[in-house]
């Protein structure tokens, strides 16, 4: 039985000696001597909406900020590999931790993508000695998605200092944040020319110039700090501005391209929690005289999460590696990431959660611990925040005929064997850290990671996939107008293109021998079969 | 975009609207407001019961032969669905939980029976029904709850838990064992009355707390040898089985068609919300990709409404045809309706996640869907109970089933006479049928396919360890009843799937569920139905079938 197997298997494999590792011993100490991370006072803290304070000092006693940290700044050696593994390991314990904890990458990528040498040593000091909590101001009242309607300002005075008037809500962390990044309007010029990102230190600020704004109250997550601030001439030194004035939602963009790849992490986990809870019970439950995951529907249903696992933790791993080696793919590459890893872990977990019956429905008491019913329920912002899966669709669209016509080209040069992309997987697994440098906000060479799914007449699954990528390529190419591009039927495509980039990567991870056959022949089979899930318009009409 | 008001009055669906009042009212006490704030402290609204009692919700529950105003299930459903749009928890304690009880007196219990329970609950009393056991869920035959007979009467012992209403009831229905050797004949149904529920060996179990349908008090019994009367076992002893299989082709009707409420007050706050969203210089309801997500709600809505009609009509149509229905209606409408309501979700973003206004009462909503999808029986145990049924409906030379026009109609239906419910359904399905002789989007081939593949497959592989490809035979078989509701329902005219447009993009959506595929609607259809979405929310019409006024 497969699905038996699987349980086990699907655990977040730390690597030896990483910050990720020590973490989850000294977690799994503390959670067995009754500390704050105990499943009981985990539980307790989530009911009463509380910021997990406990974890967090024991997280920077332990050394955690140094994932928030590049490499090169002294971070941990691991860079954003270690970063993410460390998110995974938060996050299976507790989104909310994991959320409210991690947010300070987030907040501080702005300064790894465009801040100068001292701001950055400044940035890194502050978080990895002082513990700074760092968060990021981009979202204003009333106003969701569109980063460049924002109408906080900041105005240069003479003397070089920086005013900044306006509000930024909801914003993670906005209150606890001793640094905060904001994107701000720095010239009357409409358009992202007009737009900055200034870092601003509560430490330089008056009391006067900054007004938390109380915590909103949420669906999941509910322990974590959404808040937001509010800023009346708060003077910032002139040294506050990141990167070049008139640059502040191109940063904003190359930042949110390393951000959206450890956000997918969260998914991850939540995935590899839900799939151990459910399997579990399944195994154990007797049901119509024999066990409910020996009955071929429950088996499926768990060896179904298990490939998705694969796919979404292969998807990743292409991603971080490409964020070391091939930088300048990562606006196509981070965004199908950020789309395809949540939605995929969520079918799944629906679908797991139907298995679970009444027990996933449960608030913590004798029978449940209420972990399932709150990971279902916490897991829903990934989708949402960080850009949402929407917005990271219409990024990609906009992208499409580039990423077909590179895809095309390469599969003229010959089929792809797979060895210029090993690179990836060595990027992954040497740990290098990201190129924070090399990011561009749209994709020259495409992805190339898609070269893997050429040969329509591959055995199996793969060459399934390589038939629904050409397919979907071809008609990507033909999304001629605006117009186009904004109609349901070409975000479907990106919808496909989110599958078969996962499936790229396991197929690559199984060349390399990082997956055994089998186990990858599953994984592509569960994405041919969800890509054909999402037929294009004329298989819709057959 | 103008559509006729149905005139046709619903005995009781107006009460229960003016009771209720107006949603958007903060001052209203039964406002989304004061709703959400009960549901956060884990109570229905206080006075709700009482104003629903009034407005007439328990005598919609009980036939009018036995003191109540209950004639069809449509009827019904329709009364239930307004409470539902308000509060879903409100539906479940008040609505839907005493009715799964009545259900197994109506079938079951003799006329003293009836007639007590059906006065109970006219009054607004509540009643439990309590059959789950958390060791045994969904296998009904392994439940251990035991009966043991004692002089003229019983003597129970054991637990039943996770139970709507179990410490807070008039009358309980039990389902217990009463022969030790396993199978079907082993189990009977005891009504427990106040007497019996008031003696200190029949203890109630503490409260279990759930994520959603927070305002439902699930608790359960703990019988410890209680004493029960001989005249309180509902029917044959031996035979509680049979009758669960009869009874719950009422339920499993019910519960869906009522719960559908919960995604038109989702949509219809969508729409607002969305509309007052402003992005790229207009608002969020000017996107492709929004006016998709919320016309293809509107569909979604339209025709599981149209399969909860039908098969309700069903029941007093065509009884002994009810089973496989009434199996199909609750294993599709809650995957459609689960699916619809987590795709809302999603294209509200924040104004979903944050918990003020909109997002709390959106939010519960998403909470309350939860259940309707494994709760009372779960999407499998039905897809399986369907198989044997598919089965018959396969053979070659099976006879072709006359589908009575009265199934999509808007005449009065009737009552349902329970006793001509079946265990096992004749041969051909009512509303596959339809279905199967309709070339649009390949609904006729289709069907003959399925029936091929069962046909393939035979007897070995209709049992609980069903293979995946028989469950999804029976599912895409749930998708052709629901096409041939549609179909009926359209052809009878008077509602949107009248609309050509309409019903061609329905017909095409339940082709894509039945593989459980995902596509767009086409630009025509989307932009139709959101035309005539925006003019419903606009007239505070309801959005399923008939456009009832609403205050929600
Ligand atoms: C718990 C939480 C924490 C947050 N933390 C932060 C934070 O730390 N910092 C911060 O700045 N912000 C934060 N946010 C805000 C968050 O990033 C925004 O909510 C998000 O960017 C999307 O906005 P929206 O959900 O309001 O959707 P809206 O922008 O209002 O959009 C409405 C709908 O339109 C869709 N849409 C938008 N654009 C397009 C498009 N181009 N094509 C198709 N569809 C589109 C959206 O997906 C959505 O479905 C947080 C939000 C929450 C709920
Ligand atoms: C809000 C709420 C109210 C409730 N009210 C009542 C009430 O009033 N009275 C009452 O009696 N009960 C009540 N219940 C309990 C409810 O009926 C049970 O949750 C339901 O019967 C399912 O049982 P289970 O959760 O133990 O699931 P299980 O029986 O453990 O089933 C779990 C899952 O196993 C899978 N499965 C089942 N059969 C098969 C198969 N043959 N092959 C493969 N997979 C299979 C399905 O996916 C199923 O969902 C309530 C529950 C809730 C949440």
């Amino acid at each position: 039985m497969t699905a038996v197997t699987a349980v086990t298997e699907m655990t977040a494999a730390t690597r030896p000696g990483s910050l990720a590792e020590s973490l989850a011993d000294r977690i799994a100490a503390d959670a067995a001597t009754g500390g704050p991370f105990g499943p009981d006072a985990t539980a307790a803290r989530d009911e009463a909406e509380r910021f997990p304070d406990d974890e967090v000092r024991l997280l920077d006693a332990w050394g955690g900020p140094a994932a928030f940290v590049p490499a090169r700044l002294g971070g941990a050696p691991g860079d954003v590999h270690d970063l993410f593994d460390v998110v995974r390991v938060l996050a299976e314990h507790d989104l909310t931790l994991a959320v409210g904890y991690c947010k300070t990458y987030l907040g501080a990528a702005p300064v790894w993508v465009a801040g100068g040498p001292e701001q950055q040593a400044q940035v890194a000091r502050l978080v990895m000695v002082e513990h700074a909590v760092a968060s990021w101001g981009l979202t204003e009242p009333g106003r969701g998605s569109d980063l460049a309607a924002g109408t906080t300002r900041a105005r240069r005075r003479p003397d070089g200092a920086w005013v900044l008037d306006g509000t930024k809500w909801p914003v993670n962390n906005a209150s606890r944040g001793r640094l905060l990044t904001v994107l701000a309007r720095t010239a009357d010029r409409p358009g992202p020319a007009g737009t900055s990102v200034l870092l601003v230190d509560g430490a330089d600020i008056g009391p006067g110039g900054r007004t938390p704004l109380p915590k909103a109250r949420t669906h999941g997550i509910r322990g974590a700090d959404i808040s937001g601030v509010r800023f009346s001439e708060a003077v910032l030194p002139a040294g506050a501005l990141v990167g070049q004035e008139g640059t502040g939602l191109r940063t904003t963009l190359l930042a949110l391209q390393f951000t959206r790849m450890v956000t997918a992490a969260l998914s991850v986990a939540a995935l590899t929690s839900a799939h151990r809870v459910v399997g579990e019970f399944a195994h154990a439950r007797e049901l119509h005289g024999t066990r409910l995951a020996r009955l071929p529907h429950a088996a499926r249903v768990l060896a179904d999460a298990a490939a998705a696992l694969d796919l979404v933790v292969s998807g990743c791993r292409t991603a971080l590696g490409t964020s070391a080696t091939r930088p300048a793919e990562l606006s196509v590459v981070s965004a199908l990431v950020k789309a395809g890893v949540p939605t995929l872990a969520q079918r799944h977990l629906t679908a797991l959660a139907q298995l679970y019956g009444a027990r996933g429905y449960l608030a913590p008491g004798p029978v449940s611990d209420g972990r399932f019913a709150r990971l279902e329920r916490d897991h829903r912002i990934v989708a949402i925040f960080d850009g949402s899966t929407a917005v990271n669709r219409a990024g990609v669209v906009a992208q499409l005929p580039v990423v077909a016509a590179r895809h095309a080209a390469r599969h003229a040069a010959g089929p792809a064997a797979g060895g210029d992309l090993l690179d990836l997987l060595a990027a992954a697994r040497d740990r290098r850290p990201a190129d924070y440098g090399g990011a561009t906000l749209l994709s020259r060479d495409g992805c190339t990671l898609l070269g893997v799914l050429t040969d329509p007449s591959a055995p199996g699954a793969a060459g399934v996939l390589a038939g629904a990528l050409s397919a979907t390529l071809e008609a990507g190419r033909a999304l001629r107008t605006v117009a186009d591009r904004q109609e349901p039927a070409a975000v479907q495509l990106v919808a496909r293109l989110e599958l078969l980039y996962l499936a790229a990567a396991v197929e690559l991870r199984r060349r390399a021998g990082e997956l055994a056959d089998d186990r990858a022949e599953r994984a592509l089979s569960l994405a041919a079969r969800q890509v054909q899930a999402l037929p294009l318009d004329a298989e819709v009409a057959a | 975009m103008t559509e006729l008001v149905d005139a046709r009055p619903v005995d009781g669906l107006a009460a229960v609207e003016a009771v209720l009042g107006d949603a958007t009212d903060l001052g209203n006490p039964f406002g989304h407001a004061a709703i959400g704030t009960h549901d956060d402290a884990g109570r229905l609204a206080p006075g709700l019961p009482q104003a629903l009692t009034v407005a007439g919700l328990g005598a919609a529950l009980v036939p009018e032969a036995h003191g109540g105003r209950l004639r069809g299930l449509d009827g019904l459903v329709r009364v239930l669905r307004a409470v539902d749009r308000r509060d879903p928890a409100a539906a479940l304690a008040l609505g839907v939980t005493p009715f799964m009880a009545w259900a197994n007196v109506w079938v079951a219990g003799d006329a003293g029976q009836r007639d007590a329970v059906g006065r109970l609950l006219a009054a607004g009393e509540r009643a439990a029904c309590a059959y789950h056991e958390l060791d045994h869920g969904n296998d009904l035959t392994a439940n251990a709850l035991t009966a043991r007979p004692d002089g003229d009467g019983w003597v129970l012992t054991g637990r039943k838990e996770v139970i709507s209403n179990a410490d807070f009831c008039a009358a309980a229905v039990v389902f217990a064992r009463t022969e030790a050797r396993p199978g079907p004949r082993s189990h009977s149904l005891f009504l427990l009355d106040a007497a019996v529920l008031g003696d200190p060996r029949a203890r109630t179990l503490p409260r279990y707390r759930t994520a959603g349908m927070r305002g439902v008090r699930l608790t359960g019994l703990d019988l410890d040898g209680c004493p029960v009367p001989g005249d309180a076992v509902l029917g044959t002893p031996g035979r509680a089985t049979e009758t669960a299989l009869r009874c719950f082709q009422l339920s499993r009707v019910v519960l869906p068609g009522a719960t559908l409420g919960l995604l038109d007050t989702m949509l219809r706050l969508a729409v607002t919300a969305l509309r007052g969203r402003s992005l790229y210089g207009g608002t969020a309801l000017d996107l492709p990709a929004t006016r998709e997500v919320l016309a293809a709600a509107f569909l979604d809505l339209l025709v599981a409404d149209a399969h909860v009609r039908a098969v309700a009509r069903a029941a007093s149509a065509a009884p002994e045809h009810l089973g496989p229905l009434a199996s199909g209606v609750k294993a599709l409408v809650p995957e459609i309706l689960v699916g619809a309501v987590d795709r809302l979700g999603l294209l509200l973003g924040s104004q979903f996640f944050l918990r003020d206004g909109t997002g709390a009462t959106v939010q519960k909503l998403v909470r309350d869907a939860r259940p309707t999808s494994f709760g009372h029986a779960s999407q499998v145990t039905c897809l399986v109970s369907l198989l044997p049924h598919l089965l018959r409906c396969a053979r070659p030379d099976g006879p072709a089933p006359t589908v009575p026009a009265v199934l999509f109609d808007a005449t009065d239906v009737g009552p349902v006479d329970v006793s001509r419910l079946r265990v096992a359904a004749p041969a051909g399905d009512l509303l596959a049928a339809r279905a199967a002789g309709e070339p649009a989007a390949g609904w006729d081939a289709r069907v003959a396919a399925l029936a091929a593949d069962v046909r393939a497959r035979g007897l070995a592989d209709t049992r609980v360890d069903a293979s995946a490809a028989a469950l999804d035979a029976a599912h895409a078989w749930t998708c052709a009843q629901a096409a041939g509701a549609c179909l009926g329902l359209s052809d009878a005219g008077r509602t949107p799937l009248a609309d050509p447009l309409v019903r061609a993009a329905a017909l095409t959506r339940l082709a894509l569920q039945a593989r459980r595929h995902e596509a767009p609607l086409t630009r025509a259809a989307r932009e139709h139905l959101l035309d005539l979405l925006l003019a419903r929310v606009e007239g505070r019409l309801t959005l399923d079938l008939d456009p009832d006024p609403t205050l929600a």
